[in-house]
């Protein structure tokens, strides 16, 4: 296949917008089509929840760019412009009534929520946090509202617990998992997290089933579950992250164990000339080359560089994940990397576990605030698979930290005897996650 | 909160003790972007226009972004009923309520049971047979 003279790419989020730009950048000479079905791009989905619980002011601040910087930097943005074909023999796609050939093409089509399957779910009141224009009116029906079911104590639903607290609504968790953020967090380094939500006024119902939505007139007014049926004016689906494959069945692209689209490392896809990035595509995890999919908005952008500079004619490569990840709840931060010992029991994977606990600053500091740290380790090897931090400040540098540590194959004797920064108002003289490790070193 | 009186005063409205943003205390408020900017042109335009369809119906994109999943693979399939018997068992044992247990009694107490009783190397092998990734490189 010669040099690229069209690259289309599928999906104006974070890989999407990435992709484009970064194809654009690596072959000036192409032409770049990006086709997006909503009215917006290069805005934060993330900080929607922070909008709704008014800790940023207004919706106006999440936007990073405007579409006239892509036409500038010559990339064809076709906006509300949904791509309904996509013909792999003929090498064209269908976008807004035109058939437009390429030669390359991203498929960046990213998620949508798992519908829970039970009666009611079509009711008026079931509500997704996603775009940003929904998102907006969400703001302003949420002005109304006195009680919320959110379903799922997964990531987006811990964010959207504290927001729903924060205005004042008498705010539901519905998990069937034994704790909050079961999907990843341990059962221990969840406990503050639960505690400060519950002190925010939440309501968590965990091991409890949804049964369906109940309404009046095709509104929704109460969530039946087996802890009873919650009175509720909203319920937040904060499912699972499906991956959007709709036009990557209809290619005949492969796709893997978790439903995502199977890429290699240079995120190309199982057709020539084909890429995918982001919440679509499933990717090993680096420790055991599982295939993971539905991680976060920085893998999708790095996914999304990698694709489309492939896709210019580059030659990038992406590497497995160690998947870091941290998030606040209630007014606890919560985060970790790779494995914690609730998924490695689940996989079956043997460990050590060190647990360690510090602060933040120096301990006569003003400020400081406790950090739990708990490390995985290989049994004999020492070698690091996982860890996991709740407290205050400085969680989300140690996730990227561990995720780094693991990536390099360190082990608890490397992070037991590391250096660190010590400065009475930024860091302690004893380093938590070193406390940890030197804790993990007599049980390898 | 230590420092909530070093929070401005006009800035408490957003950064009071017990609201997210004030969580490390201080730093800068939240920014807009520079006025006249595309980024501003477009967030302004974006928010007149949602705000113009609040209790309209008048067509929106992205409304329920919500799918029922295509029918699995087999391989799908397989990982989901195992990944979730799994995950339960792994709950009964470190959580102190069970979880809402939906896997059957052939994966609960006859694949669970099998998983755990083989030796790592060969579960290693399993996982990396049923649910890993190939060809690429640089797995751990």
């Amino acid at each position: 296949m010669g040099e690229p003279h069209r690259i289309c790419v599928i999906g104006g989020g974070a890989a999407g917008i990435s992709a484009a730009s970064m194809a654009k950048r690596t072959n000036p000479d192409a032409e770049v089509i990006v086709c997006t079905e909503y009215e917006d791009v290069a805005y934060s989905p993330c900080g929607i929840p922070y909008v709704l619980g008014r800790e940023i002011p207004d919706f106006q601040r999440l936007f990073l760019a405007g579409p006239e910087q892509y036409v500038e930097a010559g990339v064809d943005l076709r906006r509300e412009t949904p791509v309904t074909e996509v013909d792999g023999s003929a090498r064209t796609m269908t976008a807004g009534g035109e058939r437009i050939p390429w030669d390359r093409l991203v498929v960046c089509s990213g998620f949508n929520y798992t519908l829970p399957d039970v009666p009611g779910n079509d009711l008026e009141g079931l509500t997704y946090v996603k775009n940003i224009r929904r998102g907006i009116e969400l703001n302003e029906t949420l002005n109304g509202v006195r009680k919320a079911v959110v379903l799922e104590g997964t990531p987006l639903g811990v964010e959207m617990l504290t927001a729903l607290a924060h205005r004042g609504i008498e705010t539901h968790l519905v998990d069937e998992g034994s704790w909050l953020l079961s999907q990843v967090a341990d059962a221990d380094m969840a406990e503050p997290v639960q505690k400060s939500l519950e002190q925010l006024g939440c309501i968590l119902h965990f091991g409890t089933r949804l049964e369906g939505f109940v309404g009046t007139n095709g509104r929704m007014r109460a969530v039946a579950t087996t802890d009873g049926e919650i009175e509720a004016d909203i319920c937040v689906v904060a499912t699972h992250k499906e991956p959007e494959t709709t036009l990557a069945r209809s290619l005949g692209l492969k796709l893997g164990s978790t439903g995502g689209i199977v890429v290699d490392e240079g995120m190309r896809a199982s057709m020539e000339g084909v890429f995918a990035a982001g919440d679509c595509v499933e990717v090993p995890q680096g420790l055991t080359g599982i295939a993971v999919q539905g991680l976060t908005g920085a893998h999708a952008m790095q996914q999304g560089r990698v694709a489309g500079a492939n896709a210019g004619g580059g030659s990038r490569t992406y590497n497995p994940v160690y998947v870091p990840w941290g998030m606040i709840g209630g007014q606890m931060a919560i985060g970790g990397a790779s494995f914690g010992e609730h998924l490695a029991t689940a996989a079956g994977i043997p460990f050590v576990i060190g647990t360690g606990q510090g602060v933040s600053r120096a301990r006569y500091y003003p400020g400081a605030q406790v950090m739990k740290v708990k490390l995985l380790a290989e049994p004999g090897t020492g070698r690091l698979i996982g860890g996991q931090l709740v407290g205050g400040e400085g969680v989300k540098e140690r996730a990227d930290f561990l995720a780094f540590a693991m990536k390099k194959g360190s082990t608890l004797d490397d992070i037991a005897w590391m250096e660190n920064v010590y400065s009475p108002p930024i860091g302690a003289l004893y380093e938590p996650l070193s406390t940890a490790a030197q804790n993990g070193l007599s049980k390898l | 909160m230590a420092h909530h009186d070093e929070i401005p005063e006009h800035l408490r409205e957003y950064f009071g003790p017990d609201k997210v943003a004030f969580f490390g205390a201080g730093g800068s408020p939240a920014q807009l972007a520079p006025p006249e900017s595309p980024a501003r042109r477009q967030g302004e335009a974006a928010v007149a226009d949602a705000l113009a369809k609040v209790g309209t119906d008048a067509p929106r994109v992205g409304l329920r972004p919500v799918v029922r999943p295509p029918k699995p693979s087999m391989k799908r399939r397989m990982r989901m009923l195992s990944e979730r018997a799994l995950m339960e068992d792994s709950m009964r044992r470190l959580g102190r309520v069970p979880p809402h247990a939906e896997s059957g009694a052939l994966f609960r107490r006859g694949f669970v049971p099998f998983w755990r009783a083989l030796p790592w190397g060969l579960r290693r092998r399993m996982l990396t047979i049923a649910s890993g990734v190939k060809g690429w490189t640089r797995t751990g």
